[in-house]
């Protein structure tokens, strides 16, 4: 073995350190990351389901009374009910009405956007009563 | 030495690649799917909401009236297939493919729910199915979509 072969040994093991070094940094941000990003979506998904649980409570309330008929007031009226409800911490929510639908779009850093619809309807709150 | 030192380093290039690519995949099936989900729980909404106006269509869809339909051909075929609202409107089609009574044997056979069945033919991607129950109770409405 010359002093050619150390300093090449040497320097492939320094190289190699070095890059076993910046992977294992590397996967323990992309973990911390991914964690996040897991976090997030979970509050995604409450902000969400806050939007049956406001119109479930808004049926229960409502179990004497004959259902409006006019869907669009009722779904402006749920609508309103949402925006007094702040959402979770990192997620903004945006409503908007169409026709007798209302919208929810949940929007984070670095996630997809989720939309959902939802039909007050559907919960009994407008229309004519089943026989 | 050299050769093997070479060997090792361009081989963890290719390791992080791959797992910087199947992350990516990973992310990109999850999207996929939060949308997928997103899209049934819609589509399941708005039927529901269409049902609960109308409710001269249930029997309709269950074949049991008879007499002249509360709505026309047509209305009927938009019932049971559709899109989204926009802007979700190209995302995909939903499709009723099945609705089956439920009767409560307590309430003397009455129709207390209804089992739906949704298919989303997205875009992209493939197609989804999946089942809903909605409550129906006579009476004051007291119903609503069930995942």
């Amino acid at each position: 073995m010359n002093l050619v072969d150390v300093l090449m040994g040497g320097l492939v093991f320094s190289l190699a350190s070095a890059s076993s070094l910046q992977l294992y940094g590397s996967s323990l941000r992309w973990a911390q990351g991914h964690e996040q990003r897991q976090s997030t979506v979970m509050a995604m998904e409450r902000a969400i389901a806050e939007g049956p649980h406001i119109l479930k409570q808004q049926r229960d309330a409502a179990l004497t009374d004959a259902p409006s008929m006019d869907c669009p007031s009722v779904a402006s009226a749920f609508m309103s009910a949402m925006k007094d409800i702040a959402p979770p911490a990192g997620v903004s929510r945006e409503l908007q009405l169409q026709g007798d639908l209302v919208s929810i779009s949940v929007t984070a850093p670095a996630v997809p956007e989720r939309r959902r619809w939802l039909s007050p309807a559907a919960y009994g709150l407008c229309g004519r009563s089943v026989r | 030495m050299a050769f093997f030192g070479a060997l090792v380093l361009l081989l963890s290039s290719l390791s992080i690649q791959m797992a910087a690519l199947q992350s990516r995949a990973g992310e990109f099936s999850l999207r996929q799917r939060a949308q997928r989900d997103d899209a049934l729980h819609s589509a399941a909404q708005i039927v529901a909401g269409q049902l609960h106006q109308y409710p001269c269509l249930l029997p309709l869809l269950l074949k049991e009236w008879a007499g002249a339909p509360c709505v026309s051909a047509q209305a009927m075929a938009a019932l049971l297939s559709g899109t989204l609202p926009p802007p979700d409107v190209d995302l995909g089609r939903y499709e009723v493919t099945g609705y089956t009574p439920v009767r409560s044997a307590g309430a003397g056979l009455a129709l207390v729910a209804a089992d739906l069945e949704l298919e989303w033919h997205p875009t992209r991607g493939p197609i989804s199915q999946r089942r809903y129950r909605l409550a129906l109770l006579p009476g004051p409405i007291l119903g609503g979509v069930q995942p």
